[in-house]
């Protein structure tokens, strides 16, 4: 580890060498004119030297250049662009604010100088998503999902029809980290997938690294999803919001002290079971199903160094009759506190809690049998960004996590108030480590380097019981720890590296290796991710997950950049991989280890992306060929087997063509191989049932999917005060009843045994009516 | 829990009133006939009970197809054998086997084209019942009829100590005959103490109950409760799977030996 951070600085102290002229910084921050929002990952470019930087996750950039004069260019996609001439003869701050290109509300402006920056960047296997391009893409019902959206990118899949859950590169979807304000987010999704958890009105900024992370990031094998909320106006007080046929939303955001503090509200509820009881039968009288989400966002600047940000989400699904209760929900709080020590070195410390849990409870007769689960974060971390010299952006910073795992416990209380507890599951509670450093450097005009190291530590804590099981299950070893001690520690060392290789203005070959720890595993018996999926640690018995993933990709920008196209190969190799032997299942197992098993996995594949940026039409496609399998001893004679996701072609299409400036129609197509998933390949009667035969793990094949969607914008009245626009989508055009699931039963009247398979979403039309203030 | 997936599927679909099933056509791959040896040893009344019969194709019909010319020979603790006679329609059935807790048993059948397959098992210890009690309540849990009274039955007995032990709790009543659910349980965390556990069914005042305690072995245990979650499999479950047999060669099914104790009670009028 320290031969690693010594080369490191050694690398940096080369690269300042023979710049012993007079320097100093200029920094500041970057901001949206119209609502004084901070904006992340702004070009900042000193044009004289064809060099610059972009600004940070909160908007701070800073450069150290030799005395002189320079003109600065400051860009943002959508906004205009500005030039600003600074003599540099002291350190200087210099913040700016870009105005709007426009102020349609569905124009798709891309005026930023800084084109290239997809081909210039050090980001490999990393996607951008624009919320106001996503706006446009037609989606179910109507609702806006960034999740969603991001399925129709390269080497992103959907979890199953018209869910929100994603598989990215192959990897299953635990593996996934999603963070809303730095808070990880346990079950991002809503009425068993359909819908995520994040209520786009609330949101500034997406990014997805499907490889590539940098160091600052960890703790998922497969990608890492950073959703950032919204500051809130900063100037003056306004707002947004939309209705629509199942769930309505409103925003609004003002400052608390212009220019110095704002806040943002934002809730969304659905009301399906409300539209939904006209047609529902007596057995559902008084049902309840629907789900709501509040964001919330205040900050303030407590002088030129200090800026404190507070945010917290809060959502719940509820489903229930008038005996039968369950819901379940997401709440994350972030504090945090901006600090600047001086114009080269900055400060973010986060304090973060989030949780994740589930109830459910039958009132039956007097009696009622509850169950109920939950997994609960508390996490501080500093990032520190030191702004070295232009050459030279240096990251470092630790993080702190304490899980607590509380698995599922039941009670039955009867008539008379008794109560009855089942044995409950333990209890895990670990802590989780992590220290980084990494540089982004500029080598020379051609190269650029991002690399660095992630040390992760993971220490389970007492008070625990610690099993070993033989055959059968049975319990070989039991082994008590204190409360309060620390019995086994994994200690991982995850080295990052990206390089950019500049072969013209528009061309670039980019690399990247990177590797990555995992210490909690969702235990699931679906693919589609349920409210009772169940998180478990890593333990003496439960290995990390490990994943070692190399990706390659070339990146061209045709006609002045009108078009971007990029394909880039990967290869992930996955260590440790959990999943249920045949049988197992999560709910209510005292010992769910010994139903566990291990192996191994690997995933590669080629993914093209070609986007065109400009002109009425626009829009991308998106192709993936890939391959993803697993290997376990005791799963298929240990032969490697298909992943359920094993996807072979993935495609999608979305073009989006503004007929007039009010008037924009969208058009969405995805077609994908189907999941591989096991099928009978004969029947058999044993113990008096007739039960079916199966075959080999993952060896057949769902029907390929694919789907049309339609959409229309059309904007009702423009002014200053009030926007409005109605939304038009259709889901699935032509009405492909693709298959959702499969089952196989007897048919009583032929006396044959039949598969049927079950489509949830034929043609769906709908239509929302958006608006802002 | 599965039901309540499935009820809110239901209302989601309901919703948008497009969900749909229907029938599909896949075109599933036929396996080669396979084995199926479903082979029962009571080791309190010595009774062998072997049905032979072969899988057969997805798409083909339901009929069992039984195999009535293999031959079926026992190797007992002691190294002697015992050939199990066939009896008609896929039937193999002897009486009269003594074995004890720990015995162990050795079953190979062999099919007319000389393939043969082999399983061994160990004889569980015996467990009596201790008592059954009959409760009484009024709305309570597990009752088909909601306002009416419902019977629920609670078997008491004595675990073994000092070694893993394996239940199943059926039972018998003229009207329904033997019950057929997979009520499986292990000692796990009460060894050598006592036991009990409900009987969740709806019984009729006056009916007569035998409430019958099977010991199993490990074996019989794992290939029941495996059994029992490939039945149920339905939206949501897990992969789907075929029990793992205790017969090596690739034969499916089972052996499996037990003991068994009954009580018999009477539901009050």
């Amino acid at each position: 580890m320290l031969k690693y951070i010594y080369s490191l600085f050694l690398l940096l102290m080369l690269s300042n060498m023979g710049l012993a002229q007079e320097k100093f910084t200029l920094s500041g921050y970057m901001r949206d004119a119209s609502t004084g929002e901070e904006l992340l990952y702004a070009n900042v470019l000193v044009k004289e030297v064809g060099q610059g930087t972009t600004t940070n996750l909160y908007g701070f950039y800073s450069l150290t250049l030799p005395k002189g004069t320079y003109t600065i260019q400051y860009s943002y996609i959508g906004l205009t662009t500005q030039e600003l001439t600074i003599v540099l003869d002291e350190d200087k701050t210099q913040s700016v604010e870009l105005g709007a290109g426009a102020t349609d509300l569905v124009e798709v402006v891309v005026t930023a100088e800084n084109e290239t920056d997809n081909v210039t960047n050090t980001e490999v296997s990393t996607v951008t998503l624009d919320t106001k391009e996503a706006k446009l893409v037609p989606v179910l019902m109507g609702e806006q999902d960034i999740l969603k959206t991001m399925q129709l990118l390269p080497g992103v899949s959907s979890n199953s029809e018209g869910g929100s859950g994603f598989f990215v590169r192959g990897g299953n979807a635990d593996q996934n980290l999603i963070l809303l304000d730095e808070a990880p987010v346990y079950n991002a999704s809503h009425l068993l997938g359909f819908f995520s958890v994040f209520n786009s009105d609330a949101l500034k900024d997406v990014k997805l690294y499907k490889g590539g992370m940098p160091a600052e990031y960890g703790g998922r094998v497969s990608s890492i999803m950073d959703i950032r909320m919204k500051n809130g106006n900063m100037k003056e007080w306004g707002g947004s919001g939309g209705i629509g046929l199942i769930a309505s939303r409103l925003t609004v955001e003002g400052p608390l002290k212009k220019d110095q503090g704002s806040i943002i509200v934002s809730g969304r509820r659905t009301y399906a079971d409300i539209i939904a009881r006209p047609f529902l039968n007596d057995e559902f009288e008084g049902a309840k199903l629907y789900f709501y989400d509040l964001n919330l966002k205040a900050n303030y600047k407590l002088g030129e160094k200090d800026r404190i940000y507070l945010s917290g989400y809060l959502g719940r699904d509820v489903f229930g009759t008038d005996d039968f209760g369950f819901d379940w929900g997401n709440q994350t709080a972030t504090l945090r506190w901006n600090h600047l020590f001086n114009d080269q070195l900055f400060l973010n410390t986060t304090l973060i809690y989030s949780d994740y849990d589930y109830g459910f409870k039958v009132e039956d007769g007097g009696g009622t049998f509850e169950l109920g689960a939950g997994i609960y974060d508390y996490n501080i971390k500093q990032d520190y960004n030191w702004y070295a010299n232009p050459n030279n952006t240096i990251s470092f910073g630790w993080q702190g996590i304490y899980h607590r795992i509380k698995p599922s416990e039941f009670t039955i209380t009867d008539e008379e108030g008794e109560e009855f507890t089942g044995d409950p599951t333990q209890e895990q509670k670990a802590l989780e480590g992590s220290i980084y450093i990494a540089n982004q450097q500029k080598v020379n005009s051609k190269l650029s380097l991002n690399y660095g190291l992630r040390l992760n530590t993971f220490s389970n804590i007492g008070e625990y019981t610690e099993k070993t099981y033989g055959d059968n299950d049975v319990i070989e070893t039991e082994t008590t720890y204190d409360k309060g001690e620390f019995y086994n520690t994994y200690i991982g060392l995850a080295p990052r590296a990206n390089a950019t290789y500049l072969l013209s203005d528009v061309s670039s070959l980019k690399a990247s290796f990177n590797r990555n720890y995992q210490f909690l595993h969702l235990l699931s018996n679906s693919n589609a991710g349920t409210p009772t999926d169940y998180w478990i640690a890593s333990s003496p018995f439960v290995k990390p997950q490990i994943a070692n993933q190399l990706a390659l990709g070339y990146f061209h920008n045709f006609k002045n950049n009108t078009y971007e196209f990029s394909v880039e190969a990967y290869y992930k190799q996955l260590e440790n991989q959990v999943d249920f032997e045949d049988g197992g299942s999560a709910i209510n197992n005292r010992e769910v280890e010994s139903d566990l098993v291990f192996g191994d996995g690997r995933a590669y594949g080629l993914e093209f992306y070609l986007k065109k940026n400009k002109g009425r039409f626009t829009g991308w496609l998106s192709y993936t060929i890939s391959k993803s399998e697993r290997q376990f001893d005791d799963i298929n004679n240990g032969n490697w087997f298909s992943a359920r996701q094993d996807r072979i072609h993935d495609l999608a299409l979305v073009g989006m063509y503004k007929i007039t400036p009010r008037l924009t129609a969208s058009a969405s197509f995805v077609y994908y191989t189907g999941d591989a998933v096991t099928f009978p390949v004969g029947k058999y009667y044993v113990d008096g049932q007739l039960i079916n035969l199966y075959g080999e793990r993952n060896a057949e094949r769902m029907p390929d999917y694919h789907r049309l969607d339609l959409g229309m914008t059309y904007v009702l009245k423009e002014n200053s005060k009030f926007n409005s626009d109605l939304t038009f989508s259709v889901y699935n055009v032509y009405n492909r009843k693709n298959a959702y699931s499969i089952s196989f039963e007897t048919d009583d009247a032929t006396n044959q045994t039949k598969a049927s398979k079950l489509s949830l979403f034929g043609i769906i039309p709908s239509v929302t009516w958006n608006f802002n203030f | 829990m599965k039901l309540s997936y499935i009820n809110y599927i239901l209302i989601l679909g309901v919703l948008f009133l497009t969900a749909c099933r229907e029938d599909i056509e896949l075109d599933l791959k036929n396996d080669e006939p396979k084995l199926v040896i479903d082979a029962n040893v009571n080791a309190t009344n010595g009774r062998v009970e072997v049905l032979l019969s072969k899988s057969n194709g997805f798409y083909e019909s339901v009929d069992i197809h039984l195999v009535n010319d293999a031959s079926i020979t026992l190797e007992l603790p002691d190294g002697s054998t015992l050939d199990v006679p066939f009896v008609g329609q896929g039937k193999y059935e002897m009486s009269g086997l003594t074995l004890s807790s720990g015995d162990e048993l050795l079953m190979t059948v062999t099919e007319n084209e000389g393939k043969s397959y082999t399983a061994k098992t160990t004889t569980p210890a015996l467990a009596t019942l201790d008592s059954v009690y009959v409760s009484l309540s009024t709305g309570g849990f597990g009752g088909d009829d909601e306002d009416g009274d419902n019977y629920q039955l609670f078997a008491y007995w004595y675990d073994t100590a000092d070694q893993p032990n394996y239940y199943r709790l059926r039972f018998f009543t003229a009207d329904e005959g033997i019950s057929d659910s997979y009520n499986l349980f292990n000692d796990e965390g009460f060894d050598g103490d006592e036991m009990f556990r409900p009987i969740f069914s709806s019984f009729n005042p006056g009916e007569e109950v035998e409430v019958m305690l099977l010991s199993l072995d490990p074996q019989s245990f794992d290939y029941f409760n495996e059994l029992s979650s490939v039945e149920s499999q339905g939206f949501n479950s897990s992969t789907p799977f075929n029990p793992k047999s205790n017969f090596d060669n690739g034969a499916l099914g089972y052996l499996s030996i037990l003991q068994q104790n009954s009580k018999t009670v009477i539901i009050p009028e």
